[in-house]
Parts: structure tokens; sequence; C-alpha cells
């Protein structure tokens, strides 16, 4: 440590390990659904569908007894919770995608395999 | 939303099954307070259970802290980094500060996960009402976080960014459906995963001893189930913990 070359270069070593940190954190951080297997993601997407719907359906039940407009909000919600269930589904396949793109990226054959895999057990 | 604990009924003609009867709630220590029902039952004593895990699988290995781990230790570890991870992965630095309340979430539905695979045993994870609780909290938690971050600027996160002005309307409501089912879908999930799959090996389990000799093709899926169901356990675990961080993630980046 002496040496003030030394102490350069270990200065520059540490400059150099932030940057890749810095990069590496910028490029996480973002929506990352995990590629778990094809089971967790077919699993996701169902009840995804469900439970939008039945939220749309129960919030305009509601508002009907409220309201006393029985069935005209339930029939409107429950077209809008069917599209909030599809919306659902069209973001978990697009973090889906995103993330297999990812892993191919990295690492081309394994994301396959993984893949592969998922079907079986799906 | 309670239909919690439907009383075992799966009998029909002369089969003598009750498929649903492991997940009926009984009182251990009945406590009456007011109206109010705060009965120590079988689902808290395996909640209790499963935190007596938790805390045993944490401190006990780790009070050696050897640089090179033992077996328990090993397993310690190995969930303390999955969850560092999944939390760094999708919900980037600053999930970090919430590190404590996603590690507790994983573990304690894991425990209770694969607690429900020992026979006998109770999962306290097949009931909506315990895995609904969960789900509003996070979800609750989340809403706070972002709206303490963003302010009135979260509700953006309800209008899509280039959107028309006049579907705006139609889509915030949308958005805002979407945004409700988050807790409905998380809890549901993992309450419909564990009551699907402790009936299916109960209901297979009865066709054994009802089939005689041909009970062996029910007992060979039954086998082959019990290794799914263990995936299962740890799968939807997994996964209540991974969405638990992207919604997170939502609060704190807003996409």
């Amino acid at each position: 440590m002496s040496n003030p070359n030394d102490r350069d270069r270990l200065d520059d070593l540490g400059k150099r390990i932030e940057a890749a940190k810095e990069k590496r954190r910028n490029r996480l951080g973002d929506t990352h659904a995990k590629s778990a297997s094809g089971l967790g993601v077919g699993m996701r997407i169902a009840t995804e569908l469900v439970a939008a719907l039945g939220v749309g359906v129960g919030i305009g039940l509601l508002l009907d007894r409220w309201l006393g407009t029985t069935p005209w909000l339930m029939l409107l919600f429950f077209i809008l919770g069917a599209a909030a269930g599809f919306r659902n589904v069209v973001r978990v396949a697009q973090n889906y995608d995103a993330a297999r793109q990812r892993e191919r990226n990295t690492t081309g054959e394994r994301a396959d395999r993984a893949h592969r895999n998922g079907d079986e057990e799906g | 939303m309670a239909e919690g604990a439907p009383a075992g009924h799966g009998g029909t003609g002369g089969l003598n099954l009750h498929p649903l009867s492991q997940f009926e709630i009984t009182p251990l220590i009945p406590i009456q307070v007011g109206d109010l029902n705060i009965s120590y039952t079988n689902s808290s004593l395996w909640m209790t259970i499963a935190v007596v895990i938790v805390f045993a699988l944490m401190a006990l290995p780790t009070r050696g802290r050897a640089l090179v781990p033992g077996r328990m230790q090993s397993v310690a570890e190995i969930l303390y980094e999955t969850t560092a991870n999944m939390l760094r992965e999708s919900a980037g630095r600053e999930g970090r500060q919430y590190f404590p309340f996603i590690f507790a979430l994983f573990s304690f539905l894991l425990v209770g996960n694969l607690q429900g695979m020992i026979p006998g045993s109770f999962t306290f994870t097949s009931h909506l009402v315990v895995t609904f609780a969960l789900a509003l909290v996070v979800w609750g938690g989340t809403t706070v976080i972002g709206f303490a971050r963003h302010g009135a600027g979260f509700l953006k996160f309800f209008l899509p960014p280039g959107a028309p002005t006049w579907a705006a309307p139609l889509l915030v409501l949308t958005e805002l459906i979407s945004y409700l089912s988050r807790p409905v879908s998380l809890a549901l999930r993992l309450f419909a995963n564990m009551l699907v799959g402790h009936t299916l090996l109960k209901t297979l389990g009865g066709f054994v001893f009802v089939l005689g000799v041909a009970g062996v093709v029910p007992l060979a899926v039954n086998v082959a189930i019990t290794a799914l169901e263990f995936l299962v356990a740890v799968l939807q675990a997994y996964i209540f913990a991974i969405l638990s961080c992207i919604y997170l993630n939502d609060a704190l980046h807003m996409h």
C-alpha cells in the first residue's frame, strides 16, 4: 500500500467495480417475472383473468344495490372487468416474454430447456 | 369471501370419504370476547409452529456463524439469498429496505405450505381468509408506499401513457379494476392451489382402499401427485413473494 502506484491501481479497480455494479443495478430494477416454470405462469394467467372479472362484477353488483339500477351497472362492470382481466393477462404475457428474451440473451440454451420442462409440467 | 372451511361431506353412496374434513377449523382453546370469537384454533397452532420453525431455522444454525456452513446453515443461507435475489431483481436497489417483510412473508408461506405435506397436519394456507388477509397487507402496503413516494402523482399509474383523451375514462376504470383485482388474484391463487391439491390427494387416497387390488393405480397416481404437491408448495410460496416484489416495484418506480 505504501507504493503510490499500487494505490492508483487499487483506486482504478474500485472505480471499475462501482461502474460494473451501477450498470447491473440499472439493468435490473424493472419488472421481471422470473420464469419459474410453465405451471406457475399458467396458473397465474388463469387467476388473473378470473379475479379481474370477479372484482368487476362485484363492484357492479354493489353499485347496483346502492343506486338501485339493477342490472345495468353490473353488465357495464362485467365488460370492464373482462377488459381488465385481458389487460392483466397481456401484462403477464409481456413480462414473461421479456424475461425469457433476457434469459435467452444471457444463457441461450438453458432458457429453452427450462421452457420445455415447463411445458411438460403444465 | 369467507367460505373458509366447508365441513366434510364428500361421501357419496357407499363411499365414506371426507376429502374436505381436513380443512375443518376446530378451536383448541375457546376464547370469546363479546361477539368476537378469537379462539386459538388448529389453524393458529400450525401458524405458531411455522413461526417457531422459521425462527429456529434462522437462529440456531447461524449461532456458530461458520465460514464453511453446515447443513442447516446452508438451508438458512439459501433461503436468505433466494429472497434477496428475488427482491433485487424485481424491485431493484430501493426494494432492499423492505427485505424483512418479504423475507418474513416468503418463509412463513413456504413453511406453511410444506407443513401441509406432513400427513395429519393442517394447511393454514388452504383457507381463503388467511391468504386474503396476507394479500390485503401486501396490496395495502404497496399502495401506501406508492402514494407516500409519488404523492398524487401515483394516480398517473391508472392512465397508460399515450392514450387518447376520449378513451381515458374507460381506461382508468379498467386499470382501476385491474389494480383492485391484484389482492384477489394473489389470495385466490395460493388458496386454490393448496385446496385443490390436498383435496385431490385425500380423494385418491380414499379410492386406494375402496378399489382393493386395483387400488395400486390410484396409489401410484397419488405418489406422483405428492411429488407435484411438493413442487406446488414451494412454487406458490415463491410466486406469492415475487408478485409482492413486483407490486412493490410498481409502487416504487411506477412501471
